[in-house]
Formats: structure tokens, C-alpha cells, sequence
């Protein structure tokens, strides 16, 4: 595995190991604050705090095992530049996607016809998991993982 | 990104040319292993500045290593 491949494979499973955490604990929440009040507390006070220090400290770990690759080595050439262009460009298509579906469904939801607060929170965690899924299961569907390029 | 109609020679002529594995042909061209393991199994069509690096490396043209094969219609 290259580095485009264990990058989108760590996002994968960051993804998968937090939102069912995140998921309990929003639900916790609806339950005890309700939902306007809720949304905006967990997010401000648990999940952009939480989720900055784990990105900084996995980052950091992954950094100081990529310092230690040899010099000489090749890491990225045209075809590594190919399928990340096209994997950025499926994380555009999948942020467009997902903040045309969340403005379609979320407009209109109020008495006064217009987007609740809280929903916006929600909506930019949430286009981000989308792009960063695009981008992550675009790299390692064009590398074939687990043909004969998975290694 | 797969070309089916663009055959190669690549594998033989790593074996005519002293056994030089994948890896040593990758650092003598200048892109990583993958890249070579997916030009040798048609996952991938290089560019033409590659198809000449590796054409060089073997000392050959580049259409003794690259082969175009129109498919039947």
C-alpha cells in the first residue's frame, strides 16, 4: 500500500470507529436538552474539540512513521496523480450532492419557511464525512484494493 | 484507465535483461513499484513520456515494448 491508499483506508476507519459514537451520543443528548439545544452543544462543546485533538494526535503518529521512509524511494508519479485528481474530483461531486440534498430537505422545515440554526452544524460535519468517504473509497476502488496492486 | 487493446512486453524483457525485478525497473524509470506491476497487468496505459523512459531502460523502441492491437468490430 502506498501512502494515497493507508491515508484513505485511516479515514475509512476513523469514520466507521466515530459515528456510531457520535450517533449515541447526539441521541443522548435529544433526550436530555431537546433538539435545537442539543445539536449546538454537542457540537460546540464536545465534537469539533474532540474530533481537532484525535485528527492531531493520529496525524502527528502517522507523521513521525513517514519521516522514517527511506529518501531515494519514489512515492507518487503519474498514476498516483491521476486517480487523486479524479478521487478530489468524486469529493467535489459528493460536497455539491450533499449540500443540494441537505438545503433541498432542510428549507421549508420551519413555520417561517427558512433553515434552522442548529441544522447548520449539521450540515457542514456532515458534507465533510461525504467528501472525505468520496474521496477515500475512490482511491482505493481505482488502486483495485485487494487485486493485485493491494499488495 | 485499463487498456485492453495496448498489450506489453515489459515482463519479458525484464527477464532478457538480466531478471531485473519490478522494483529496479520502477527506480530506473522514476514511478513506484504499483505503477510497473499495473503497467505489466494492462491496468494501466502510461504516458508517452513513460512508455519512452522504460523503452530507454531496455534499450528498445518503444513499440517493442508497447503493442497496439485494434479489437475486432
Amino acid at each position: 500500500m502506498n501512502r494515497l491508499q493507508k491515508q484513505a483506508l485511516y479515514n475509512l476507519v476513523m469514520i466507521a470507529g466515530i459515528f456510531p459514537f457520535a450517533a449515541l451520543l447526539t441521541v443522548m443528548s435529544l433526550k436530555i436538552f431537546g433538539a435545537a439545544l442539543s445539536v449546538y452543544l454537542v457540537v460546540r462543546n464536545f465534537a469539533i474539540p474532540t474530533f481537532c485533538i484525535f485528527i492531531g494526535v493520529t496525524k502527528t503518529s502517522l507523521g513521525v512513521f513517514r519521516m522514517q521512509k527511506k529518501d531515494k524511494e519514489i512515492y507518487f508519479d503519474e498514476r498516483d496523480c491521476l486517480i487523486n485528481y479524479k478521487a478530489v474530483l468524486n469529493a467535489f461531486y459528493a460536497c455539491y450532492i450533499s449540500l443540494l440534498v441537505g438545503f433541498i430537505f432542510s428549507s421549508g422545515s420551519d413555520e417561517n419557511d427558512s433553515i434552522p440554526f442548529y441544522v447548520l452544524p449539521l450540515f457542514f460535519s456532515s458534507t465533510a464525512i461525504f467528501v472525505m468517504l468520496a474521496y477515500s473509497i475512490t482511491i482505493l476502488i481505482l488502486y483495485s484494493w485487494g487485486d493485485r496492486d493491494g499488495e | 484507465m485499463a487498456n485492453d487493446e495496448i498489450k506489453n512486453q515489459i515482463r519479458r524483457l525484464r527477464f532478457e535483461n538480466g531478471e531485473i525485478t519490478q522494483q529496479q525497473l520502477a527506480d530506473k524509470v522514476g514511478v513506484t513499484r504499483q505503477t510497473i506491476l499495473a503497467i505489466e497487468g494492462g491496468k494501466y496505459s502510461p504516458s508517452l513520456t513513460l512508455a519512452f523512459k522504460i523503452a530507454c531502460a531496455f534499450n528498445v523502441k518503444v513499440e517493442d515494448v508497447f503493442q497496439y492491437e485494434p479489437q475486432d468490430t
